[in-house]
């Protein structure tokens, strides 16, 4: 409830001095990594009551929301592993961390901005490379405000155990701790490296799509951006005819490839959630019969 | 009935319909200050036009409010203008100024939902930043597209084209005599240099 006023007021602050909903959204997420899980809820429930109470429901109150809640689910999700079991051990350990939770905060970044312009771009609002590029200043935000705000707590944690009072904040992600659930270091990275891949390869590999799907629209029919092709490239060349036909497969197909590039990540991202272990012990194991017969022979 | 009516009967205007004709032709042109010279206000210029369109006040103020954002802070706007001049011509196709509209309305309620206002009742520098946040300055204008590629084409063209169509916006871009308007009798009496001809 509280978390709901201050993201009331934080909200209505913002838009009256003009301040970007991403860097809003960046803020929420950093209090997801520094004071709650569940901070960006209040944060998204203050958004939304703004809105309602505004007569403004719109396309950016969901692409929004959803982008904010995408962004601290991807979080929550990776620092399960990564952080289950460990306690603050003061500034020299929250130094340590704080690297490692600019990356998760990056990836998730990256996912929540690749999945929140893809539904701005299926509401109809905008194209997806412009609704990305207004979505990452808020990712810069995130980053920012955790890590500052982790060498913060490290700081003042070790004052106060020079002082000797006990701490007395709330359960943060840093130190949340799943029962029964405590996988490797390992697994658990080379998990985040396949997320990291994956989104990345979302958000950037469609935006220069969209990009260039957009430029190619400016030929209003394929025979013509087909003869433009054909007279730049000649007719000469071997590859001419091959070009020709992957650059007209684009244009025909480029937005309907942004359009399913979601539901493709999506199961990728899942994908490799569920099988990344055996994945991994599948390639080893290959890696290693390859290397036995190699000194068979 | 008159001395020319059997020359009527041959098609041939009699010498009354001629007279007619190049009376209202004259009282026309004077009416609409063909031939004028532009001041340096484009709402000088501007033509009185039909007002069956479907814009109300509230449009035709919020769209000159975004006119202060497109065009270069060298032109001063009126409501004036912008209604004579976009909504007072010929409708390029028919549901074009509902269309234009409808990008009006988007641009409106974007300002009131992340700018804390109607588009009216904020800066020109921030009513940049609603079209920027709308993803309007970084898109091709497409007619069919998302929203923001439609206020591109049917919002921020229109702006365009009735300010460059005009003498002030012609002069902007050094051309006296732009495509769409008629330029004026001093036009024809320049050399291609602006000098004697």
């Amino acid at each position: 409830m509280l978390a709901a006023v201050v993201g009331l007021l934080i909200v209505e602050i913002a838009t009256r001095t003009g301040i970007s909903m991403a860097y809003i959204g960046g803020v929420f997420v950093a209090a997801a990594v520094l004071i709650s899980p569940v901070a960006p809820l209040g944060g998204v429930a203050g958004l939304i009551i703004h809105d309602v109470f505004h007569g403004i429901i719109g396309y950016w109150t969901v692409s929004t929301t959803v982008w904010i809640l995408s962004f601290a689910w991807v979080i929550v999700w990776l620092t399960n592993g990564h952080s289950s079991g460990q306690k603050r051990q003061g500034l020299k350990s929250m130094l340590r961390m704080a690297p490692a939770y600019a990356a998760v905060i990056l990836i998730g970044g990256i996912n929540a901005t690749a999945f929140a312009a893809w539904l701005v771009m299926v509401l109809g609002a905008q194209r997806f490379y412009t609704a990305a590029i207004g979505f990452l200043p808020g990712v810069v935000a995130a980053v920012g405000l955790s890590v500052f705000g982790l060498v913060a707590i490290g700081i003042i944690e070790r004052l106060g155990k020079h002082i000797g009072r006990a701490d007395t904040r709330g359960h943060t992600l840093i130190e949340s701790e799943v029962p029964g659930r405590k996988p490797s270091k390992e697994s658990t990275g080379v998990m985040a490296v396949g997320v990291l891949v994956i989104g990345a390869g979302w958000l950037f590999g469609v935006s220069v799509l969209d990009v260039f799907v957009h430029d190619l629209g400016l030929y209003p029919t394929a025979n013509e951006f087909s003869a433009f092709v054909t007279g730049f490239l000649g007719r000469g060349s071997p590859i001419a005819p091959v070009v020709t036909t992957a650059l007209l497969g684009v244009y025909k197909y480029g937005e309907l490839a942004v359009v399913l590039s979601a539901p493709v990540a999506i199961a990728a991202l899942f994908g490799w959630h569920t099988y990344h272990d055996q994945m991994l012990l599948s390639t080893a194991h290959g890696i290693g019969s390859i290397c036995t017969r190699a000194s068979d022979d | 009935m008159t001395e020319n009516q059997p020359g009527s009967d041959d098609g041939v205007p009699s010498r009354r319909q001629f007279l007619t004709a190049l009376g209202g032709t004259a009282f026309a042109a004077a009416g609409y200050g063909y031939g004028t010279e532009p001041s340096g206000s484009v709402a000088v210029d501007s033509v009185t036009g039909s007002s069956a369109h479907p814009a109300s006040g509230e449009h035709i103020e919020a769209l000159t409010a975004i006119a202060t954002a497109v065009y270069p802070s060298a032109v001063s706007i009126t409501p004036s203008f912008i209604e004579s001049r976009v909504f007072g011509r010929v409708e390029p196709e028919p549901g074009h100024f509902d269309k234009l509209v409808t990008a009006i309305e988007a641009v409106d309620d974007h300002a009131k939902a992340r700018f804390g206002g109607r588009i009216t009742d904020i800066s020109a520098g921030r009513r940049r930043q609603v079209l920027q946040s709308m993803g309007v300055t970084t898109v091709h204008p497409t007619a069919d597209g998302t929203t923001a590629e439609q206020v591109r084409f049917y919002l921020v063209g229109d702006l365009l084209y009735v300010l460059f169509t005009s003498p002030m916006g012609g002069k902007l871009l050094g051309v006296d005599n732009p495509p769409g308007h008629p330029g004026g009798r001093e036009a024809y009496k320049q050399g291609p240099e602006g000098g004697e001809p």
